[in-house]
């Protein structure tokens, strides 16, 4: 601290003495509102509803998968068509063959590509 | 935000038969010291829905934030809007509030600060006529009351400071703030503080050098 600012701080000493002794002291009615604030802020806080649940926004009753009972049963017997194809390789509907991933028609299932070619030889 | 409304302006420096909210924040003030518990603390409680803790946060630092806006604006009306203002940043902070930001207290200095800034400079931009004059007092002529007559004069030579340097004023020789909590409302270093303080210190005193007679003091 220099010399100048030392004799500027025991200059002021006595007004900033006065100016501590008799502070500005905040009225009744602003504590009035600012306690008001307070209690206004936290009601509006806690009427703020939760995040609903997941399973609320979903159809049907809680526990129970999308598309109810219905749903449930198509999307099982699915599964164990599925799982029983795998197992088996292939079967067949209405003279279609079903294997996995593919589906030839009856006709197709029969032919022998070297029969078929020996008949049509023969032909010639 | 329920607002203060028509609040009687209270006079700057405060009359010895002015109304004062000292009558209520006493008690509520003796409240706050019997609940010893950390501002976190109270703020959580307050998050939680108590009331009560509420109650003791406002006794604890809506009185020192009405002071800073009041010697910072120079106007109680103003001064009021701003510690409301303040408050209500702080209900609305206080679920999100972490203990390791620091004290809650220079939080509340620095929001009022900002505030009272803000307001400064909108003063300023809307019309230099419209800035309220801190009433510079003319020295009674019994000079009976001269430690209020000299807190007049501080208040008026203070409003003739740049915000920045009357802010540090404030916060430095009459709430009495170290300068490391200054530098944490002012956002800057404690050498830029120091700084500040000096320049301003030697402005007011060159302001009221010249009053010194005329306020009671007679060592020349």
């Amino acid at each position: 601290m220099t010399a100048e600012d030392r004799s500027a701080a025991e200059a002021l000493a006595p007004f900033f003495a006065a100016g501590r002794a008799d502070p500005p002291a905040p009225p009744v009615n602003l504590l009035s509102a600012i306690l008001a604030d307070a209690a206004e802020a936290g009601a509006a806080r806690r009427a703020v509803p939760a995040p609903r649940r997941l399973s609320r926004r979903l159809p049907g009753r809680r526990g129970v998968a999308p598309g109810g009972w219905r749903g449930a049963t198509a999307l099982a017997a699915c599964a164990l068509l599925g799982f029983w194809l795998g197992l088996a390789g292939s079967f067949s509907i209405d003279g279609t063959t079903l294997r996995a991933g593919t589906a030839l028609a009856s006709s197709e299932e029969a032919a022998d590509p070297v029969a078929a070619f020996l008949d049509l030889a023969a032909v010639e | 935000m329920a607002r203060v409304g028509a609040v009687r302006r209270a006079p700057w420096p405060p009359r010895q038969t002015a109304a004062r909210g000292e009558d209520i924040v006493g008690p509520m003030a003796r409240q706050a010291e019997a609940r010893d518990e950390s501002d976190a603390g109270l703020l959580r409680a307050y998050a939680d829905g108590d009331q009560a803790a509420a109650r003791t946060l406002t006794a604890r630092h809506a009185p020192r934030v009405f002071r800073l806006a009041r010697r910072m604006l120079g106007d109680g009306t103003e001064a009021e809007d701003v510690t409301q203002e303040a408050m209500l940043r702080l209900w609305r902070q206080a679920p999100d509030w972490q203990e390791g930001r620091g004290a809650l207290g220079t939080w509340l200095y620095r929001v009022t600060a900002n505030l009272c800034l803000d307001r400064l400079r909108r003063r300023r931009e809307t019309s230099i006529d419209a800035v309220p004059e801190v009433a510079d007092v003319a020295p009674g002529p019994l000079r009976r009351i001269e430690a209020a007559d000299r807190a007049a004069a501080l208040a008026a030579a203070l409003g003739r400071l740049p915000d920045r340097q009357r802010l540090a004023v404030v916060l430095r020789h009459l709430e009495e703030r170290g300068n490391p909590e200054i530098a944490a409302v002012l956002d800057t270093s404690v050498e830029a503080v120091e700084s500040l303080l000096a320049r301003a210190r030697r402005a007011l005193a060159a302001d009221l050098g010249d009053r010194r007679e005329e306020l009671g003091f007679r060592d020349g």
